[in-house]
This record gives C-alpha cells, sequence and structure tokens, in this order.
C-alpha cells in the first residue's frame, strides 16, 4: 500500500462512526447509504461519502439497484480483513544517492542565511534563512543533524572553490551513511538560494 | 619598504588632530578676545560626541563616562565665567573627579585600545596576502585546517596570547577561543557572532570567524575565503612559534603588521 492511500485510510478510520458503519457492513448482507444514515444518525451525505471512499480503496463494493424506477447504490464488504502494510523506504528520496553527490556547491553570493554554531563545536546547530518579500518577508529556523550540521560548516564560502557533495563530506567527517539527509538539506537550500550548484 | 595598510583609519586618530586643532582655535580666540568660550565649548561637545561615538561601537560604558565627564569639565571650565553658580570651587571637584574616573578605568579604556591596536595589525598581516576583492562575505566560520597541538600547548598559547593583549582568550571545555575585534570590544564578552575569533578544538580543527563590522572596516571587498584562510595562517604560525619556544617572533611578526 502506498503511503497516500495509508493517509486517506487512515483519515477515514479515525471518524467516530466509522467502526458504527463497519459493524453494519458485518451484519448486513448488503446497505445504502440511507440506511446507514439513519441507523446511525449520521448526515446522509457523510455516511454516502465514507461509503464511495471505502469503495474507492477497494474495500467495498457497489452495485446499482432501482426501487420504483429510482436508481441507488448498495454497499457489501469485498473483505472482511484490512491489512495496513506500508513500506517506507519507498520514500527515501534518493536510492541511488552516489550519482548526487558528484554534483559541485559552495555557498551563495548574498544568501543572508544565518547559521548558528553549536557553541564551540565545529558545526552548526541550525541555519536561518529568509522567505517572502516585503512585509510578508518572515523567518524560518532549521534546526540541523549533527551530520547536516557538520557537512555545513564546510560549505565552500561563497567566493571559494566548488566542491562536490561527496568532498565536502568527506571533509567534515561525515559518514556515506548519511547521504540521504545530507542531501535532502542540499536540496532544501538550494531551493532557497542559500546553495549555488555548479 | 613601505606598504599601506588596506584597512580603514581607526576612528580614535582623529583624537590628536582635533586635540590640536582646539587648543589652537583656543589661543587664537584667547588672544582676540581674552578668554576662549567658543573653542572651549566646541572642544567639550567634541569630547561628548568621541565618547557617543565610541561608546557605539566598542559598546563599553567607560567611552561615553569619559567623554561626558571630560566634555562638560571642558564646558565647566568657560561656563564659570558666565554662571553665577558655577565657579573654580565646583570646577576643581569636576576636574578631580573626571581624572579619579580616568584612573579607575584605565585598565578597561588602555586594555581596549591595545587589543584594538593588535586586532589591526592581525588583519593588517592575513590581508597582506589577498590581492583578490570578490567580497564573498558569509557569518559562517572558516573551517580553516586540521592541526596537532596537545591542550597543554593550545591552553598555553591562550594564555601568552592573552597576557600579551594581542587577543582576548577563552578557554572552554572543548575549545579554546582567540578573540578580537575592531568594533565591540572583546572585554564586554559578546556574543561570539558580533567579534572575530580564531577557535581550536580539542581534535586539533582550527576555524575562523570575521565579523561583518571587521570585514567593512578593509577599504576593498577583499575576498572573503582567502582572507579567512590567511588569518588562520597567522594564528597557525604564531602557534607555531609558540611550541617551539619563539614567543618573541610573535611579536616581531605582529609589530610589523603596525601601519
Amino acid at each position: 500500500m502506498d503511503f497516500e492511500t495509508a493517509a486517506k485510510l487512515g483519515a477515514y478510520f479515525s471518524k467516530d462512526y466509522a467502526e458504527e458503519v463497519f459493524r453494519l457492513l458485518v451484519n448486513y448482507k448488503d446497505i445504502s447509504a440511507s440506511e446507514v444514515a439513519s441507523r446511525l444518525n449520521l448526515h446522509i451525505q457523510t455516511a454516502q461519502d465514507f461509503l464511495e471512499a471505502m469503495t474507492s480503496l477497494g474495500i467495498l463494493i457497489k452495485k446499482e439497484v432501482y426501487e420504483k424506477k429510482r436508481p441507488y447504490f448498495r454497499y457489501s464488504l469485498k473483505k472482511k480483513k484490512i491489512a495496513m502494510d506500508i513500506d517506507l523506504a519507498s520514500l527515501l528520496k534518493q536510492k541511488q544517492p552516489e550519482g548526487k553527490l558528484s554534483k559541485k556547491i559552495r555557498e551563495s553570493k548574498d544568501s543572508e542565511a544565518r547559521f548558528t554554531t553549536a557553541r564551540y563545536d565545529p558545526y552548526f546547530s541550525s541555519v536561518v534563512i529568509w522567505i517572502g518579500e516585503g512585509r510578508d518577508r518572515k523567518e524560518r529556523k532549521i534546526n540541523l543533524t549533527i551530520p547536516q550540521g557538520k557537512f555545513l560548516f564546510h560549505l565552500p564560502f561563497p567566493t571559494a572553490e566548488f566542491l562536490t557533495i561527496a568532498e565536502i563530506m568527506q571533509k567534515s567527517g561525515v559518514h556515506k551513511i548519511h547521504s540521504p539527509e545530507i542531501l535532502d538539506i542540499v536540496e532544501l537550500l538550494e531551493n532557497y538560494g542559500v546553495i549555488k550548484v555548479k | 619598504m613601505i606598504r599601506k595598510s588596506k584597512l580603514r583609519g581607526p576612528i580614535g586618530r582623529v583624537g590628536p588632530y582635533a586635540v590640536t586643532v582646539f587648543i589652537s582655535l583656543g589661543l587664537i580666540e584667547a588672544v582676540i578676545t581674552g578668554k576662549p568660550p567658543y573653542s572651549a565649548f566646541a572642544f567639550g561637545g567634541f569630547f561628548i560626541v568621541l565618547g557617543i561615538v565610541e561608546y557605539h561601537r566598542t559598546k563599553l560604558i567607560t567611552y561615553l563616562m569619559l567623554g561626558l565627564l571630560f566634555g562638560t569639565g571642558t564646558w565647566h571650565s568657560m561656563a564659570r565665567f558666565f554662571v553665577s553658580f558655577l565657579s573654580l570651587e565646583t570646577y576643581i571637584p569636576h576636574v578631580i573627579v573626571s581624572l579619579g574616573a580616568l584612573v579607575l578605568t584605565w585598565p578597561v579604556f588602555y586594555g581596549n585600545e591595545k587589543l584594538e591596536s593588535n586586532a589591526r595589525k592581525l588583519f593588517n598581516l592575513a590581508s597582506e596576502h589577498v590581492h583578490e576583492a570578490s567580497n564573498g562575505f558569509t557569518d559562517r566560520p572558516y573551517s580553516a585546517c586540521k592541526t596537532e597541538y596537545t591542550r597543554e600547548e593550545i591552553r598555553g598559547f591562550a594564555r601568552f596570547m592573552g597576557g600579551k593583549e594581542i587577543v582576548k582568550s577563552i578557554v572552554q571545555e572543548k575549545a579554546v577561543v582567540l578573540a578580537f575585534s575592531m568594533g565591540i570590544s572583546p572585554l564586554k564578552e559578546p556574543d561570539l557572532q558580533q567579534i572575530s575569533y580564531v577557535s581550536f578544538d580539542n581534535e586539533g580543527n582550527i576555524s575562523v570567524h570575521i565579523s561583518e563590522y571587521d570585514y567593512n572596516r578593509f577599504k576593498q571587498e577583499l575576498t572573503f575565503d582567502q582572507l579567512c584562510a590567511s588569518l588562520g595562517d597567522v594564528f597557525m604560525r604564531f602557534l607555531e612559534y609558540y611550541k617551539k619556544g619563539l614567543e618573541g617572533r610573535i611579536i616581531i611578526e605582529l609589530k610589523s603588521g603596525a601601519k
């Protein structure tokens, strides 16, 4: 199951009437939205939305029936067990970071970012950047992990030679295992104009 | 060889010229009118303005206090001829208080002047080999290099540099920070982001930070990473001299930075 589907499922499951709706679905052969609404004292639109969402997620099946030529849907359970299985590794941004580590970068001129050192340790604890224009301009503080702080501490200055991400990681003693989080902060700071890519 | 400093002149440099000008004006006025009230009032105003400007720059209250005492003292010297309740009897205590304040605050006043003068020398030494001017200022510390020294060596070096008032040394558990500034006084113990420093950590990492104020004191926008690297080299060299017992060379080299 992908994360988006799981999130949608979770959102509907968290409704206080969700368990009662499923209880009806388990006990009834099939049921309509108006029957659910009247049985649980819900608005018909609420019941309709819930049943439609469960149908779109493949948990229910709906069948069109006619009552005095007026069509409506009856819903029944497609399966009686729901397993939520999410592979978090699929969220890894850079599945093969080696290629991205050869990107040459340095700090941008006049980036206006403010780096805060972790007391006297040779790494930064946070970076503050300005976002927006004019009166809407506001500060955004990004707290850094220790590998990110060490990496940014060794980022070449705006007039220095560009270095590859791998070279900076080596210089700052950051292990390759931290590549995804380094690439994440580089991408973010690149988007905010703090880091320049050659 | 005469080398020109890449730094703008210190604000305090106007002092001796201003004193000469005001005394000359006072003498001329005294010869013409018998008393020099206008020159004395201008001279007093100069002291007060200088005190405010220096306080604003260094954040040391000493400058403001001395400026106000000497400025109003100079006014007092002439005002006693025009204001009935002011006299020689009120002027003498004013002079005593002013001189007393100068004596009491002398360690701070002189200490800061010496630190500032040495900071200028350090920046002059660092800028000697920087010829490019492409700016690139950032308030991030510059990771200069990694070298070898023992904890005792670096602490001894910090004590030497602090004792000679070349820098204000801050000894921490994890690092030794040598702070210096041409703006906010290191004696004020400000946030390190506001002043320049070179830090030596226990792992042998050396990082250099140059404050925006100090960088702006340069006439040209010198290439920032080169300036930081050069400043790091100066301190590395001084540390090597110290390790070899050649402390005298540090003083001689520092003196060569006076321009």
